[in-house]
């Protein structure tokens, strides 16, 4: 055991995410404000401070860059008034009224998807159930075809693997850029079907701001990097579909670490309440989104520490979430817990535009999941499997296993 | 000293946690848009308002002492 003032970690190595909890307990009690020596850079890992330094772009912003690697990622890379400007354009179709609409739909995917796994007895959860519903929607609102959605997968996945890497020759870089230039692509041919032929999808309304000059062209090198409506599409793909489907892969793990909960839950699905505060307490307890940084903007002094400017800040959502503080027993799964005031979806400007719609596919992928398949389970010989990433959970297998339905037996 | 509940429209998004907190003031409307049911609200509710002001994940809330 290492003491207070010595323990050396790595918050950007992909794999301190795959077992980081007594690390986090600690940087909670010794290290809140914790200097990553390696990286340079501040560790946040109390919900108080989390969420303050989330509410304060002014002093912790946005525009020099939210990942270790500094790209412009549209939207989650601007301070305001650009960050607003950017969102008015699409905020309005991830209103709770708006996501109300496609409830029904959402209900018929997610019923298409169980029926499709149900008669096996076994899947990868992950493959097989977990990515179906949000890519299909994201790719609906779009205006994608989501028969096309496994090449969305392969895209989005690669995309995000990318992150952390600064070697031009390292391949998951090359993969990363491999697999925006061949999104890039794709969209370039539907950007120019809807400048003719406008639909009522996000790919249409963010094509129009183009044409009309609110979003800034590509540069006259023609730098597709530069673009900012190829980096709005790159990130409304990934972020539409990567944090829920951790959500849910990582929620069936964590129901399964505490079957007493999610035998009420299966018991309850018809109980509104219930579904909505389990819900939270998996958004909370699972935290897919892990870590985003800020930049200080000017030389300050925070909870006793010395902050320059231009330093960063690394937020860790997932231990903002298990804050002792915070929450009454942290590391346990309270599908009741209310209130649940976790940050799994950041707090502040930068608030996730999609929560609304995570919400909603959650509960109901979750709902008709257990509605079919009560018992599914990880399988007992389960150990986590993900990917190293320091920005999203992002799991990669998850054997599952439940008794086949009698009707399709 | 009163309190008044001021709301930057341009922050919000009628995500309606301030609703949850302080029914009694705020309202998300059938248009998506927030209502200030009462812009100056008694000392009762003084609390929640605050609540209110803490949940709001866009900051959009502010109280002003008038």
């Amino acid at each position: 055991m290492s003491s207070a003032a010595e323990r050396d970690i790595d918050s950007l190595d992909g794999h301190f995410y795959d077992d980081p909890w007594e690390d986090y307990a600690w940087l909670r009690r010794n290290a809140p404000i914790y200097w990553d020596k390696k990286n340079e850079l501040w560790v946040i890992s109390r919900h108080e401070d989390v969420s303050h330094i989330s509410r304060t772009p002014e002093l912790w912003c946005s525009k020099q860059g939210v990942r270790p690697v500094p790209v412009d990622m549209s939207l989650i890379s601007k301070d305001e008034p650009e960050h607003t400007r950017l969102r008015r354009l699409i905020n309005r179709g991830f209103t709770p009224r708006m996501v109300g609409r496609l409830k029904d739909h959402v209900h018929e995917l997610a019923r298409d998807i169980v029926a499709e796994v149900a008669p096996r007895g076994e899947c990868d959860f992950v493959e097989d159930f977990a990515i179906h519903v949000p890519l299909i929607v994201i790719a609906e609102m779009m205006g994608f075809d989501p028969e096309q959605r496994k090449k969305f997968y392969k895209w989005s996945d690669d995309m995000m693997a990318g992150d952390g890497h600064l070697d031009p020759d390292d391949p998951y870089l090359i993969a990363a850029t491999e697999a925006f230039v061949e999104y890039v692509t794709y969209c370039q041919s539907l950007i120019e079907q809807r400048k003719i032929d406008p639909q009522e999808d996000l790919i249409s309304i963010l094509t129009g701001a183009s044409t009309d000059g609110i979003l800034a062209a590509a540069s006259d090198d023609g730098q597709l990097q530069d673009d900012e409506l190829l980096m709005f599409l790159a990130l409304l793909v990934v972020a539409g579909n990567e944090t829920t489907r951790n959500a849910i892969s990582g929620g069936l793990i964590a129901l399964s670490e505490f079957p007493e909960e999610k035998a009420r839950l299966v018991a309850n699905l018809d109980d509104p309440e219930v579904m909505g505060t389990a819900v939270e307490e998996i958004l909370r307890y699972v935290s897919p989104v892990m870590s985003f940084l800020r930049t200080v903007t000017e030389d300050l002094e925070y909870q006793g520490v010395k902050m320059r400017e231009g330093q960063r800040v690394l937020l860790l959502y997932q231990s903002a979430n298990r804050d002792e503080r915070v929450f009454e027993a942290p590391d346990v799964l309270k599908l009741d817990r209310d209130p649940n005031p976790h940050l799994a979806f950041g707090i502040g400007p930068h608030f996730c535009l999609g929560a609304n719609l995570a919400r909603m596919e959650l509960r109901i992928v979750f709902e008709e999941l257990f509605r079919r398949l009560p018992d599914i389970r990880v399988h007992p010989d389960y150990t986590l499997k993900r990917h190293p990433s320091s920005l999203v959970l992002s799991i990669s297998e998850v054997p599952a296993v439940f008794t086949v339905p009698a009707d399709v037996a | 000293m009163a309190m008044k509940v001021v709301i930057d429209r341009n922050r919000c998004e009628a995500n309606g946690y301030c609703e949850r907190s302080a029914p009694e003031v705020f309202k998300v409307n059938d248009e998506d848009e927030l209502d200030v049911l009462q812009e100056f609200p008694s000392e009762e509710l003084r609390a929640k308002v605050e609540e209110a002001v803490q949940r709001c994940p866009k900051a959009a809330i502010t109280i002003e002492e008038v």
